[in-house]
């Protein structure tokens, strides 16, 4: 194996992150080369170099801003909870597309079963009389007639 | 009496996991200065840091229902900061793949008269200013945080190996970096 993979064995080595038989491998190696020792002494100072330095330390207005945030959200959150509903309250919850497909359900059934409920109608008089309302205003009545057509307002 | 200091991660996950929302104070309090000083380090501009380390404790406060008790709860955190941290430093650097690890560790060339008069450990700071944002955010997670190459590889979705080799290139390169201007120093001397 070459130097550059003890090199990184060594990396991984001063990390705690190589087994037992990898790091008495590694440690062989060592023992006879200049070249790796050394680097695990660079790696060493470098470490020990990176964490020689002043703490960071969070500014102190940030602790103001978030938990100043985080309570108006626990407090928006306690508060939009609803109240428990009555029987005749209860909201019944649907999906968008399956309420828009219940309400054109509905729609197309009540013109359906409006047509059906109004259909036509006989005259004991006149079989052939034809009575349709129309519900535009003004109300207008009107009776066809295979012969003469009449036509009355109310 | 349990303390702030003496309260353990496996603790505070218990507290999360019964008490919820609530446990969220003794959390920030606990992680703060490493959450922004994580931020800091990979973005180099304090209110950038600020605003990341901001976002990342808002997120763990509305994820923390989610918090999965068997996981590091400190790689969960540093999961997040590092998606906030990123979110800001590809608006930073929007054309560049933040997340590649490729052969050239180094993200900026500072001549060498610039940095010739700094201290060895200003010159450190400033060479690990200088990787790659993966390498760098590779680096402070291992050398800062200490999170083992387990979490550091759970963090940035990285294999174990790809972060072991990462690290093992980073700190190669920033020690040829160190002893290049160490000894061009010596030799002005």
């Amino acid at each position: 194996m070459s130097c550059e993979h003890y090199e990184e064995q060594v990396s991984a080595y001063i990390d705690h992150e190589l087994r037992d038989e990898e790091a008495e491998i590694l440690f062989k190696h060592l023992g006879s080369c200049l070249s790796c020792r050394t680097a695990m002494t660079a790696a060493l100072d470098l470490r020990s170099g990176l964490r020689d330095q002043p703490p960071v330390l969070a500014p102190g207005e940030m602790d103001e801003k978030v938990l100043s945030m985080v309570r108006r959200r626990q407090f928006w959150m306690s508060n939009s909870q609803a109240a428990p509903a009555t029987v005749w309250q209860r909201r019944i919850s649907l999906r968008l597309p399956v309420a828009a497909a219940a309400m054109l359900i509905l729609l197309f059934g009540s013109f359906f079963a409006s047509a059906l409920w109004l259909g036509p109608t006989e005259s004991a008089d006149n079989p052939k009389i034809q009575t349709v309302f129309l519900t535009a205003v003004p109300t207008v009545e009107v009776r066809a007639y295979t012969m003469e057509p009449v036509v009355t307002t109310q | 009496m349990v303390t702030m200091q003496t309260t353990t991660d496996e603790q505070l996950v218990k507290r999360i996991k019964s008490e919820g929302s609530l446990a969220f104070t003794p959390l920030y309090h606990r992680y703060k200065h490493r959450v922004y000083a994580y931020c800091y380090r990979l973005l180099k501009h304090p209110q950038n840091a600020e605003d990341a380390a901001q976002e990342t404790f808002l997120k763990i406060h509305r994820s923390l229902q989610q918090l999965d008790s068997s996981a590091s709860l400190q790689a969960w955190i540093f999961t997040i900061a590092r998606n906030e941290a990123y979110t800001i430093l590809r608006r930073v650097r929007p054309a560049e793949d933040l997340d590649e690890i490729v052969d050239d560790v180094w993200d900026d060339q500072t001549p060498l008269d610039r940095v010739v008069a700094r201290e060895r450990s200003e010159l450190l700071q400033h060479c690990l200013g200088l990787l790659r944002p993966v390498y760098r955010d590779i680096l402070i997670l291992r050398e800062y945080e200490q999170l083992s190459y387990v979490e550091i590889a759970r963090v940035t979705g990285a294999s174990e190996s790809a972060v072991k080799s990462a690290l093992f290139k980073a700190r190669k390169s920033m020690g040829k970096k160190l002893e290049t201007i160490l000894k061009g120093k010596n030799d002005e001397l």
